[in-house]
């Protein structure tokens, strides 16, 4: 090498010169605006317009942000500290005070405070349920079972009620799985899903609250007597606590209205300085807002004071109602048996008429009471027609026609006779106007009285009894179920609210709804017409119907389809209606992810010998589900997002509830506030989880290739 | 029974309400809960505070009927209903008692077979407009576009006012309160047209309340009371006698400070006595103990403390007694003699 | 070794119906039958005994009634002593105009964002993701209600456009833009109208005729056919020259005829000189004078002489007069009391929900238009570029027709989607069939059971009519495989 440096010629360079830097329209920034902003004129001109836009939404967004009030008491404090603070902004300011006070109920609605760790740890738990369903290749496949046992251990942490509740239902499954295997061995496939279905409807409906009632019995008889004690110790402390507080509660009154007079006389003083024109200091501002905060802490640790008397006031009517459960149960229970008898023998003392009947719409209504009118006023005509004719001279007496009275009767009796004709006339008009049933009746007592009414209200009087033996053996039972509960203190759907509603439509929706997607799917597809027809038709139905439509089905109409006197859970038949409609939308992604599978796939499958269900179970629905994922997840995404119409039913979804925060005379006319948070919150939920069906989408794209 | 077993799976979880089967006043003591139908936010009238507990006029007498039946103000389960709902939820037995400012009307009673229990607020439909339109009087606005908060009978007494005046109008029908307030304030109408109460709720919380004026013209006559169901007229009878004792209690003068006291020892007024249960037997009459009335006035006060303490004059709302003032002080508010 | 069944002799089986597959589908046919049957039956019987219970009745009665509240975005004439059946049908006419409206409007701009996420441009790519995962991402009943409150809080009031107020109107004066909602001119037809309609159609007639023409030509020349744009223009310019020509100017009109005429009177009599000058021998500037004062004499003659009886007679048996009447006058919203007066007023509700609509539904469709036109393989406008097509034309001779079967599916059901998400309009006020039938009539009335299905029955029917017909469109543009 060394020797052909050597022997260079001198006027060639020895060696590579360095490279100089491009043009400076070829670099950094530059280059890069070049190339992606002003690329050519059209590109151009979109770009001005695009900055444009974003100039006029953040030029006006912006400021209003920066303004906003995060700290005061109410709209018109709101106004007070942005009047003293930024008097000159444009747009003035948003009042988020309003989500700092209440950010707690938009999340969890009316749920009870010291009970929020429930909602909260049911929705981390989620994650760990689903993790090993959504990242299946890298965790292990025994988490799955923890996936399974989730819905029951969130429900009972939701709702409360005695431990063994989802033990019971989750027994049921058990039981179906038994039943399944032994029928299976005796009446093969269909035989075993048949025997395993009933099993387990059987074990719900009729064993689980049968056990479930026991048990509720056998604790109560055990704890009876602590349970009373410890309610009436409940009952004093917190009476005591409770004027503890109260007192508590006047001296931070007191405070209140102290800063609020300071507060005042501030904001007095520094709005003359304004009239004045004089600028307000940085200090006087402070000073202004400092006041304002210490007014709101104020009124903060008042309201804890008020949170606390109002969980103790619970406890109170909890113990005071388990305290009159227990007193009253010894009557009832010693009632029942009485009432039961009592019915039995009213029963059989019912006329034989009655004696079977369960409705008192069941009895014979007989011949309406306006039908048995005309007849007796039909019957009257005659017999007064009848008696006109008997008192006509005789020789008149069987004539049908006044012309037929012979010469020489004089003019009153042939008048006579022309009124009784047309009376007789009126009357057989009437007549053959009458009802078919009873035309050809003579008298009143002919027709049909129906039940006696000494009967229907004999009957009625007993039915009335029934209702009150079924509502008074339904009390007996609660009293149980209150005084034997262990576990968790229940709480009804109604205190549901905020996005932790939305949560639980949501997921229990998609949830609930994938296996009836998935049967519906195959059922689409399947080759039997009355299956895949009705399919069809049901998927048709709900896709084709708005889902506000369906909910106010399930808010106005389900009473209608359901028996008389049935009283589901307003959150449940919503749950109910959302289950419906999601299935038919994941039964068209599940029919999706069928059809792209090849078909070489079917024909494997078959080739193999594995019958239909097998088939589907081990080869297609695997594969198919797989390209479905992210069609679920978006079917999820606008699920949850359309759990804002249940608002307009009544239950406070997020929505609802913004509309009921600013019913409040404090927070009345916040608008802009609200709908942000809301926005947001709901944007970040949906956000990522389109960006996980996205990533889902390359992953299996890539798996698939 | 064949109902609860369908549902028993569902009701393992809890999920179900009990049929309301038997009579409510046996239902309501078994569940030891009042289950009251609000409205889902009406200033005033009913609205949660950021404690979650219902706060209102409509929810005092909610709260006043619970402590007669069950001794206990606070046993009451609050349920928002809209306007859509509030009549079904009552009928399939969902709730109780309807205390959401609803109109006493013939159909209503009737026809939907509810019964009104009494009048809680006499309300009438009435006109808000910015001052600087200048007009003073209903009759003026020919030609206007009024906001109307849809689902009442607002709409149809407007329809009735401007036809029977033979002048036009645009309706601008709107949901919620709070859309109609944003119109209204934006300008997108020049009325704002709803109950009398609601207006001067809306009108409180302005940024400039003074810029606004109510219309003379009262519309339509607005009784609003609390609706039972028809036919069970045992638990009628105690809602009703509830907000009577409540009216009586601020004619006699009992209020939830001296009320203990009153009751301690009979008085020299015999009918205070009878309410107050010291003398005869007037609470046993309708299935309660002599107590009731007591507690319902304790829980909240009589007719007037609920009034000033929810919309009164020194409340944000400041309405006036108006038509809700005691017949003795030239109101409508008359309770029939507790004898 | 071939082992050799004998048939099954036995004749049927009972254990047949589970076991034979030939049975077995039926016996589950039968089953299904039973089952939904039994549930309908229930259902049903639930139904009647619940509406005997409640002595209702399922009655369709109600529908003519009288509806007693009004209706102020309306299609059709209402008013408050109008049936609650008419309602329904305004109510029915609401939804259908702003399901149509929206459909197009979210096409439009589902379009133009799938192709802008797609551009070069990093602002401008970036600006329509944000706009995508905006919408797609936060409730519609949201997006509705801020865009009523954006739009009325962004806008004048009508007292503003007093004299002394700070609005004013746009386009000279022609449209209010406010807080109620846009108020356009109203068109009210003329005479002139039906000959306008004709002059376009036979002015699209002939543009269709060009087009087909030069499109044949390019087949056997390989001159390039006449681009779309110049038909367009061709129909605009004749059609909007016509209606220039009505009305006002049909007097310019009657006199530029009449000037032609005589000009070409005087041109003929000019030529027909030509021949006589000849003959008589006469040349240069002498003929051309004598011609001249021909010309001048024929046209006189014309004019005074011909024209004056030929014309009006022409003119009335052509009927000239209402053909040149002016096709359209327009009636200007003017201030009055309270709002605008005359004109059409788009309300603030319509246009509300209108864009609320498109915006959220062209989102959806944005990604459907992007995922299509990822869908055709970089291949494809490769090549198109090596042929030499300018972006613009691989863009819609290359990409998009393939793409289009990608997209057209989801498409329609996006359509569905919107017409049924339209059922929100409650929420500011728009009156469509869920607001009067399903809403105000069902509270007037308490018939929820009629209304609520009657509307869901709407909802139906309209959306098995989009997705029959879409289904047509989409079989028609499917890939023919062969």
């Amino acid at each position: 090498m060394s020797d052909t440096h050597a022997r260079t010629i001198s006027y060639v360079r020895s060696s590579m010169i360095a490279p100089s830097a491009p043009p400076t329209a070829q670099t950094g920034v530059v280059k890069w605006m070049r190339e992606n902003l002003f690329s050519s004129a059209l590109n151009a001109i979109l770009s001005v317009a695009a900055l444009y836009l974003i100039w006029t939404v953040v030029s006006g967004l912006v400021p209003w942000l920066y303004h906003s009030v995060w700290i005061a008491g109410s709209l018109t404090e709101c106004r007070e500290v942005l009047s003293v603070v930024a008097p000159l902004a444009e747009h003035g300011g948003g009042c988020f005070a309003v989500i700092s006070e209440r950010w707690m109920q938009l999340l969890f609605g009316f749920y009870r405070y010291d009970l929020y760790w429930r909602p909260i740890s049911v929705f981390v738990l989620m994650f760990v349920a689903v993790a090993p369903i959504l990242f299946a290749d890298r965790l292990p496949r025994q988490m799955l079972w923890f996936s399974a046992l989730y819905p029951f251990l969130a429900t009972w942490l939701l709702w409360g009620g005695s431990f063994w509740l989802p033990i019971l239902a989750i027994l049921g499954f058990v039981v179906g799985a038994i039943a399944a295997r032994l029928a299976g061995s005796v009446a093969g496939m269909a035989g075993a899903v048949a025997a395993g279905v009933i099993a387990a409807v059987g074990w719900w409906i009729y064993a689980t609250p049968m056990i479930s009632d026991s048990l509720h019995r056998m604790v109560a008889a055990s704890n009876m007597a602590e349970q009373q004690e410890a309610a009436a110790a409940t009952i004093n402390t917190a009476t005591d606590a409770i004027a503890a507080i109260e007192a508590q509660q006047a001296e931070v009154q007191e405070r209140i209205s102290d800063l609020e007079v300071r507060k005042n006389e501030l904001l007095a003083t520094l709005q003359v300085a304004e009239g004045e024109q004089v600028n307000v200091s940085p200090e006087q501002k402070d000073e202004f807002e400092h006041a304002v905060a210490s007014l709101q802490g104020a009124r903060f640790g008042l309201n804890a004071l008020n949170r606390d008397v109002f969980l103790l006031q619970k406890q109170v009517t909890e113990a005071r109602s388990l305290l009159s459960s227990i007193d009253s149960l010894p009557t009832w229970e010693a009632d029942l048996p009485k009432l039961q008898a009592d019915i039995l023998a009213a029963r059989a003392a019912l006329p034989d008429s009655v004696r079977n009947m369960v409705a008192v719409e069941e009895v014979d209504p007989g011949t309406p009471a306006d039908v048995i009118r005309a007849l007796s006023l039909v019957i009257d005509a005659e017999q007064k027609a009848a008696q006109a004719r008997a008192a006509l001279p005789d020789d008149l007496l069987a004539l049908e026609s006044a012309d037929d009275a012979p010469l020489g009767t004089d003019n009153d009796a042939v008048e006579a006779l022309e009124t009784v004709i047309a009376a007789e006339a009126a009357a057989r008009q009437a007549r053959a106007e009458l009802p078919e049933l009873v035309r050809n009746m003579m008298s009143v007592d002919e027709v049909d009285r129906g039940t006696p009414a000494a009967d229907v209200s004999a009957l009625s009087a007993v039915l009335a009894q029934e209702t009150a033996a079924v509502s008074l053996q339904q009390n007996i039972d609660a009293a149980y179920q209150q005084i034997g509960r262990m576990g968790l203190e229940p709480v009804g759907s109604r205190d549901f609210g905020g996005f932790m509603l939305a949560l639980i439509i949501g997921i229990s929706g998609i949830v609930l709804s994938l296996p009836l997607g998935v049967l519906l799917a195959l059922a689409r597809q399947s080759d039997l017409p009355v299956v895949k027809y009705a399919a069809v038709a049901f998927i048709e139905v709900i896709r084709g119907v708005p889902l506000i439509v369906w909910l106010f089905t399930a808010s106005l109409l389900l009473k209608y389809f359901l028996p008389k006197g049935t009283n589901m859970d307003l959150v449940l038949r919503v749950v109910v209606m959302v289950t419906l409609f999601s299935a038919a939308y994941i039964a068209e992604v599940v029919r999706g992810g069928l059809a792209a599978l090849p078909k070489g796939q079917y024909e494997a499958a078959d080739s193999l010998g594995l019958d239909y269900w097998k088939s589907m179970r081990l080869i297609i629905l695997p594969q198919a589900l797989k390209i479905s994922i992210p069609g679920i997840v978006n079917t999820f995404i606008g699920l949850f997002k359309d759990t804002t119409l249940v608002g307009i039913i009544g239950l406070l979804d997020p929505l609802g509830l913004a509309s009921a925060i600013r019913a409040s005379t404090e927070w009345n006319g916040v608008y802009w506030e609200l709908f942000i948070f809301i926005g947001v919150v709901f944007f970040v939920f949906c956000f990522s989880m389109g960006r996980y069906s996205l990533w889902l989408e390359h992953k299996l794209a890539r798996g698939h290739r | 029974m064949k109902k609860s077993v369908l549902l028993g799976a569902v009701a393992v979880v809890g999920l179900t309400a009990a049929a309301a089967s038997a009579a409510t006043l046996d239902d309501v003591k078994a569940r030891g809960k009042l289950n009251c139908g609000v409205s889902s936010g009406l200033t005033g009238f009913s609205q949660p505070d950021s404690n979650g507990v219902w706060q209102g006029f409509d929810v005092a007498v909610c709260r006043a009927i619970a402590a007669a039946v069950l001794g206990d103000p606070a046993a009451v389960e609050f349920i928002p209903l809209t306007t859509q709902v509030r009549f079904t939820a009552l009928a399939s037995g969902e709730i109780d008692i309807l205390a959401r400012n609803t109109t006493w009307t013939f159909s209503r009673d009737t026809d939907l077979k509810f019964d009104f229990i009494g009048v809680n607020y006499y309300d009438g439909q009435g006109f808000m407009v910015p001052k600087s339109l200048g007009v003073t009087s209903a009759k003026d606005l020919d030609g206007a576009t009024v906001c109307i908060q849809t689902g009442t009978t607002t709409e149809l007494n407007l329809s009735d006012f401007f036809r029977a005046n033979n002048i036009s109008y645009q309706p601008v029908p709107i949901e919620t309160n709070a859309e109609a307030q944003q119109q209204y304030l934006a300008g997108a109408c020049d009325v704002y047209t709803t109950d009398a109460s609601g207006l001067a709720a809306t009108r409180a919380t302005f940024e400039a309340p003074g810029d606004h004026v109510l219309l003379p013209e009262i519309i339509s006559k607005e009784p609003l009371g609390p609706v039972v169901r028809h036919g069970d007229n045992e638990w009628g009878d105690i809602a009703m006698w509830t907000l009577n004792a409540l009216i009586s209690a601020e004619e006699m003068g009992i209020t939830s400070a001296n009320v203990q006291e009153l009751a301690a020892a009979p008085t020299n007024n015999p009918e205070v006595n009878r309410i107050l249960g010291t003398e005869g037997e007037l609470g046993a009459m309708i299935g309660l103990d002599n107590q009731w009335a007591v507690r319902a006035i304790a829980a909240g006060g009589n007719y007037g403390e609920i009034f000033e303490r929810n919309i009164g004059e020194n409340t944000p709302i400041g309405l006036a007694r108006g038509l809700n003032a005691q017949w003795t002080e030239g109101g409508l508010l008359y309770s029939p003699p507790f004898r | 070794m071939t082992t050799h069944t004998e048939p099954p002799k036995a004749g049927f089986r009972l254990s047949q119906l589970i076991y034979d597959t030939r049975y077995r589908s039926i016996t589950i046919q039968v089953v299904a039958v039973l089952l939904l049957g039994g549930a309908f039956y229930w259902l049903m019987g639930n139904t009647v005994e619940n509406l005997r219970v409640q002595g209702k009745s399922f009655d369709l009665g109600f529908l003519s009634n009288r509806a007693g509240y009004d209706i102020n975005q309306r299609l059709i004439d209402y008013d408050s002593n109008a049936t609650h059946g008419r309602a329904a049908l305004v109510g029915i006419l609401n939804t259908l105009l702003v399901a149509v409206l929206g459909c197009i409007l979210a096409t439009v701009l589902g379009v133009i964002f799938g192709v802008l996420r797609l551009s070069k441009n990093w602002i401008v790519a970036k600006l329509a993701t944000v706009y995508v995962e905006g919408f797609r991402n936060v409730p519609l009943l949201l997006w509705i209600i801020a865009i009523f409150a954006i739009l009325t809080e962004s806008t004048p009031e009508p007292r503003d456009f007093r004299e002394d107020g700070p609005a004013s109107m746009s386009l000279f004066g022609t449209i209010a833009i406010t807080t109620r909602g846009i108020y356009v001119p109203r068109p009210i037809f003329g005479d002139g109208a039906p000959t306008l309609l004709a002059v376009f159609v036979l002015s699209v007639g002939a543009a269709i005729f060009l087009r087909r023409q030069s499109v044949a030509r390019q087949a056997e020349t390989g001159r390039p056919p006449m681009p779309v744009w110049q038909s367009i223009l061709l129909v605009i310019a004749v059609t909007g020259l016509f209606f220039c020509l009505q009305g006002g100017v049909s007097a310019t009109l009657f006199g530029l005829v009449q000037i032609g005429a005589v000009v070409s009177v005087a041109l003929v009599a000019f030529g027909l000189q030509k021949p006589a000058t000849a003959a008589l021998g006469l040349d240069g500037a002498v003929a051309w004078t004598v011609g001249g004062l021909f010309a001048i004499a024929a046209a006189a003659a014309w004019q005074f002489g011909i024209a004056g009886t030929v014309w009006p007679a022409a003119q009335s048996a052509l009927a000239i007069d209402t053909a040149f009447a002016p096709s359209v006058a327009w009636e200007f919203p003017t201030m009055g009391r309270f709002n605008f007066e005359g004109g059409v007023q788009l309300g603030n509700p319509l246009i509300a929900l209108w864009i609320a609509l498109s915006l959220y539904t062209g989102a959806f469709i944005a990604e459907i238009v992007r995922g299509g036109i990822l869908a055709v393989s970089k291949g494809q406008s490769e090549a198109a570029f090596a042929l030499g097509l300018r972006p613009s034309r691989t863009m819609s001779l290359v990409i998009l027709p393939q793409a289009l079967r990608v997209i057209i599916p989801p498409l329609i059901s996006q359509f569905l989607n919107l017409t049924k998400n339209s059922s929100l309009a409650i929420a500011i006020g728009y009156m469509d069939v869920r607001s009067t039938l399903g809403g105000i009539t069902v509270n007037q009335t308490g018939r929820e059971l009629e209304g609520i299905v009657l509307v869901g029955l709407f909802y139906l029917t309209i959306s098995l009519l989009i997705a029959s017909s879409m289904n047509f469109f989409n079989n028609r543009v499917k890939l023919k495989e062969r």
